[in-house]
């Protein structure tokens, strides 16, 4: 049975392998600005001029998923590089939900993973959350498996901060036992906060 | 025929000669009276308690079953890596990657201060082991080596010859001791309570570990963040008896 379990996992990981979108931001004319962008169904940027303060120098993308969501099978990778003395917000539009297909023999599963590669001097702001799902239509962590995963790697690979969340419906104990009468999760993390950041944070 | 049974007989008993003592070993490093200060911890129950998650007997052994869970998943991993290959390369690259794992403070903090109580006991203990203690000598040379527990107790399992099905049992047995032992002085349940209560969770804790064991560093993940998070409040509390 594990092993099984494993077998998709694993499936699934090397369907995320395949980028989905890449991004570079580097410095054109003294501005950080996006100088590649590609993105294939069903992950989407939408890099809008005026965000912010026109003071601050900070590029905004915002990451889509045609249909406002995802639903099971999607995978989406995406490679994000920012070179020295740039900055760049990702984001979304509005919350990512994920959909139950009906009928469908695979149970919801997401696995999301976000690796940061960070040097001596950069700065970093993470905001990761989760919410119990669509209260009015009774869900409350009633989804089959769910794990995000955040890593920060300093110059040769040195470990510098790696969580990973698993919440699975386990036969012995299920996720809203676990999460007892909370229904929103998150985590933030602030890395350096350089000077140049103070007016973008 | 009879010469062949009598070495067959005498192969096993050479067997036995050379496991029993490991018995001694074993059962010594599972021993609450080792003096690692475990007791100083309760992992995270003295918080929960105050944040009013646990209320009723039935509270308390959600909880258990809900930390041997996160045991399982994230620290599992460290200490069957670390019973495979005990050497004091994995043992550094392991310490590293659990001081990124354990992002909640509190933790963090106990495990290290557990894990360098163990490795000095263990050194002076298990003198038929030399590299522990040249392990040691070194890694407080080194500086910026954490001593965090889950790796050094695979990695003692691992130099005594414990295989690693043996040493991940005894880390969720250790584990789930030490909250029992917490629970009664925290005045959860009386010392003949939570020794029933500690047999009754053993068939859960011997399922976690089936699902969780054997597993890469990589994979190891966290399965409860409010209790984590709670966990990570202790320091906060105004009266407490544990460290963490």
């Amino acid at each position: 049975m594990l092993h099984t379990d494993r077998e998709r996992e694993r499936e699934m990981e090397s369907k995320i392998e395949a980028a989905t979108g890449k991004l570079v931001v580097k410095k054109v004319g003294g501005k950080s600005t996006v100088t590649r962008c590609f993105s294939k169904y069903p992950l989407k940027f939408i890099i809008p001029n005026k965000v912010g303060s026109s003071e601050t120098d900070a590029v905004w993308v915002y990451t889509l998923t045609y249909g406002g969501g995802i639903v099971s099978g999607d995978s989406i990778s995406c490679e994000i590089t920012v070179a020295d003395a740039c900055t760049a917000v990702l984001t979304t539009q509005a919350s990512t939900k994920v959909y139950k297909s009906l009928g469908s023999k695979s149970s919801e599963q997401i696995l999301e993973k976000q690796i940061f590669r960070v040097v001596l001097d950069s700065s970093l702001v993470i905001v990761d959350w989760i919410t119990s799902g669509r209260h009015e239509s009774g869900e409350k962590w009633d989804f089959e498996l769910y794990r995000s995963t955040n890593h920060i790697f300093l110059e040769g690979d040195q470990p510098l901060f790696l969580d990973s969340v698993l919440l699975e419906q386990g036969s012995i104990t299920n996720i809203a036992e676990r999460m007892q009468d909370y229904q929103v999760i998150a985590m933030v993390i602030l890395l350096g906060l350089a000077s140049p950041w103070e007016n973008a944070v | 025929m009879e010469d062949d049974q009598a070495n067959v007989s005498h192969g096993k008993e050479k067997q036995a000669s050379v496991e029993l003592p490991l018995h001694w070993s074993e059962w010594q490093l599972l021993d609450s009276i080792l003096p690692t200060g475990g007791f100083a911890h309760s992992f995270g129950l003295e918080a929960a308690i105050q944040a009013r998650l646990i209320s009723s007997p039935d509270d308390l052994r959600t909880y258990v079953i809900h930390i041997l869970e996160n045991t399982g998943s994230l620290l599992l991993p460290f200490v069957c890596t670390a019973t495979t290959s005990p050497d004091l390369e994995t043992w550094h690259k392991l310490d590293r990657m659990l001081d990124a794992t354990l992002t909640n403070e509190v933790s963090r903090k106990a495990s290290t201060a557990q894990g360098s109580a163990l490795l000095r006991v263990a050194a002076s203990v298990f003198t038929e082991v030399p590299s522990l203690k040249k392990m040691r000598e070194i890694s407080l040379n080194f500086g910026d080596v954490a001593f965090h527990h889950a790796p050094l107790f695979g990695i003692i399992c691992g130099l005594l010859g414990l295989h690693r099905g043996t040493s991940q049992r005894a880390y969720m047995f250790i584990t789930l001791r030490d909250i029992i032992s917490a629970a009664t002085r925290l005045n959860l349940v009386g010392p003949l309570g939570a020794a029933v209560l500690q047999h009754q969770i053993a068939f859960v804790a011997e399922a976690m570990l089936k699902k969780w064991k054997d597993r890469a560093v990589e994979e190891a993940c966290q399965t409860s963040p409010l209790l984590d998070t709670v966990q990570g409040c202790h320091a906060y509390l105004f009266s407490r008896l544990f460290c963490s």
